[in-house]
């Protein structure tokens, strides 16, 4: 199984964990087992919180059932409460 | 299509510059809206707020939001600026003016906007409180394209516009 890391970019309550996150993961993963690898690699605590959040590219959000094929750059989304 | 200019800034957000843009000889209506920074929340006495921002997908939002509204009610010219960084209070987070040729699209229009803004633009609210802690606010989930419908009026009374 060919792994890769994918560096996700933290925004609003995130950033506790830093301006980023690397997570290692499958090849050909969807973003909702790189949402499930980031409940491991933070915690059972944050479970809740990452289920509510969404992942993007810098073009859009992508959805759970979206494959990452190759090494990219995403940002994690937590609930937004712009105004 | 014309008339949309949405950005996120942080430098102070401009007013004057929102009017400017959505004025239009046509248009006899322009209603603006003024988000600030306010000393208080659920009791507690705050002394500013940083405001987070993904910023190439906040000015897709924002866009995004304003062509929904120029499709609902047409002929309207829009404006909307979110700061991004931090704010004192009565700081200016967001200023939104829109036009139209009568006011009854503008205020409904206006209204849209800043609804939509704060369920779907993201942008994340750090509070600072005057004992000296801070604390990002709740908010709404986001969801892709493919997971979301078209978000309706408010006045059809239908679940998506065509």
């Amino acid at each position: 199984m060919s792994m890769m890391t994918l560096p996700i970019k933290c925004f609003g309550v995130f950033r506790k964990f830093g301006e980023s996150l690397n997570v290692d993961i499958a090849v050909g993963s969807s973003v909702l087992e790189v949402k499930q690898a980031l409940i491991q690699k933070l915690g059972q605590d944050q479970k809740v919180l990452v289920e509510e959040s969404v992942l993007a590219n810098d073009n859009e959000i992508l959805p759970n059932v979206y494959i990452l094929k190759e090494e990219t750059t995403l940002s994690i989304l937590p609930p937004v409460c712009g105004g | 299509m014309n008339g949309i200019k949405a950005l996120v800034s942080r430098d102070p957000l401009s007013l004057q510059d929102a009017v400017a843009y959505v004025s239009d000889t046509g248009h006899g209506a322009i209603d603006t809206f003024i988000g600030t920074v306010r000393n208080t929340h659920e009791g507690k006495a705050v002394t500013g707020i940083t405001y987070d921002v993904h910023k190439t997908l906040a000015e897709k939002a924002l866009w995004d939001i304003c062509a929904e509204a120029q499709g609902i009610w047409r002929a309207t010219r829009y404006y909307v600026a979110h700061y991004h960084g931090t704010l004192d209070i009565g700081g200016i987070s967001v200023v939104i003016a829109v036009s139209s040729p009568h006011r009854a699209e503008s205020f409904e229009a206006c209204r849209y906007v800043i609804e939509e803004i704060k369920k779907r633009a993201p942008v994340w609210k750090k509070e600072h409180y005057i004992d000296g802690i801070s604390d990002w606010l709740p908010g709404h989930s986001l969801s892709s394209e493919a997971e979301t419908s078209v978000t309706c009026c408010g006045h059809c009374g239908e679940e998506a516009h065509a």
